[in-house]
């Protein structure tokens, strides 16, 4: 718990650090929906949705706005005890604005000693009417560790804290975004999880002015098997 | 006895014999607790054993009923003591890499676990020691000579592959290397690591 309190205490202090940055920061629920099919198989519907608060690139930087809603669907496909292929699509809709993505991803869970690391790759594309084709390239370490114990059991607090990074290509443009995602969860059951903690990013990191978000995020996550 | 009773007896000990080597799924819950909610039997064991060593106190639920287990790093080796609720020792583990066992144990491990999987890698390996006398398991632990009677078992989890298809394991084997007993370790939900 100090752990995440002096991160999100670092990342609020460094706004102020940052002059020639923008700042934005707002609300970023997320519903994740897992329906186990089969012993290898399983299908992960979510939503997500954006809400802006803060932007000090506006007139009134403090100020309520609905900013888009995410709705992906992939297909996950175990391929051993802690590897998984998933691939699927994520549509997104931002005001009058529909964005189509498709989505490649490569998963490798394992244990050191009482830790859980989560790698992902993944590749994905999106496209939209208005502007060109963007492909993104992101890798994710996450690290899930229980604040009771040597293992996190139903009913049980953790700590959870992701880096990643994103490289993007679109116009002949390049990015980079890196993203810290520190959580603490709540392991209701064993099919349900609550999540709440910040996703501070920074954008436009290759060029001068970088674009910082920091995001209020709530998460649930929910599994069930199809066969039962 | 009649040849009725003998083929019964002969089928409930094939049921028994097969049964215990028979992949049972492990359940397990554990959390931490303080060292006063320890009880004075164990507190008293592991303050004899682990001198100047930090101590961990850990609650455990399986099928197996409730324990209390200490977790202590010991000459920079991790060992779990374990208790019942009322402080009798049960056993000690000791964390030691399969290449340190010796070349035998390590074939005759390697060959119970061929036939039990068609393939496998090991992830962890721990000596289990279990004695009726407190103080042969002081000298174990402290790498002391002891002529008492114990009993030596070894417990290594593993990813092994069964019917065409990988899980983790664990699997407690006898100082000859036989398996005695095979625990499938059930995957958790990692939903929030992957997406």
């Amino acid at each position: 718990m100090r752990i995440l309190i002096s991160l999100i205490v670092l990342i609020v202090i460094s706004q102020g650090t940052w002059a020639q940055s923008s700042f934005s920061s707002g609300l970023l629920p997320k519903i994740r929906v897992s329906i186990k099919l089969g012993d290898h198989l399983k299908w992960v519907n979510g939503i997500e949705s954006r809400q802006l608060i803060i932007d000090n690139t506006k007139e009134n930087s403090i100020d309520y706005e609905y900013v888009l809603t995410d709705f992906s669907t992939l297909l996950s496909h175990k391929i051993g005890s802690n590897l998984s292929l998933n691939g699927g699509y994520l549509l997104r809709i931002e005001e009058n604005d529909i964005s189509h993505r498709t989505i490649q991803q490569f998963n490798i869970i394992h244990a050191v000693q009482s830790l859980r690391l989560g790698h992902r790759f993944v590749t994905d594309q999106t496209f939209n009417n208005s502007t060109s084709p963007k492909f993104r390239l992101r890798y994710r370490i996450t690290m899930e560790k229980a604040l009771s114990g040597q293992k996190i059991d139903p009913g049980e607090l953790y700590l959870k804290i992701g880096n990643e990074y994103l490289g993007s290509l679109q116009s002949n443009e390049s990015d980079l975004e890196i993203r810290v995602i520190p959580f603490v969860g709540y392991e209701i059951d064993n099919k349900n999880k609550i999540e709440m903690g910040v996703d501070y990013r920074v954008g436009n990191f290759i060029n001068a002015t970088s674009e910082n978000d920091l995001w209020l995020s709530f998460n649930w996550y929910y599994s069930l098997d199809w066969r039962k | 006895m009649t040849q009725s009773n003998a083929l019964i007896s002969i089928f409930i000990l094939y049921i028994l014999t097969t049964a215990s080597i028979t992949a049972q799924t492990k359940f397990e819950k554990e959390y931490r607790i303080h060292e006063k909610d320890a009880p004075t039997k164990a507190l008293n064991f592991v303050s004899d054993s682990f001198i100047d060593s930090k101590i961990k106190w850990y609650q455990e639920e399986s099928h197996e009923g409730k324990t209390i287990e200490a977790k202590t790093l010991f000459n920079k080796v991790r060992h779990s003591i374990e208790f019942d609720t009322l402080g009798n020792l049960i056993d000690v583990e000791r964390t030691i890499k399969f290449s340190d066992l010796a070349s035998l144990l390590q074939e005759k491990i390697s060959t119970s676990l061929k036939k039990e999987f068609s393939n496998f890698k090991i992830s962890k390996t721990q000596i289990q020691w279990k004695a009726s006398s407190r103080q042969t398991l002081i000298s174990l632990i402290n790498n002391q000579y002891t002529n008492e009677v114990y009993t030596q078992n070894y417990e290594i989890v593993l990813k092994g592959k069964k019917n065409k298809t990988y899980a983790n394991y664990e699997v407690l084997l006898d100082q000859e290397g036989v398996i005695v007993k095979v625990l499938e370790i059930l995957p958790r939900n990692t939903d929030n690591l992957e997406f």
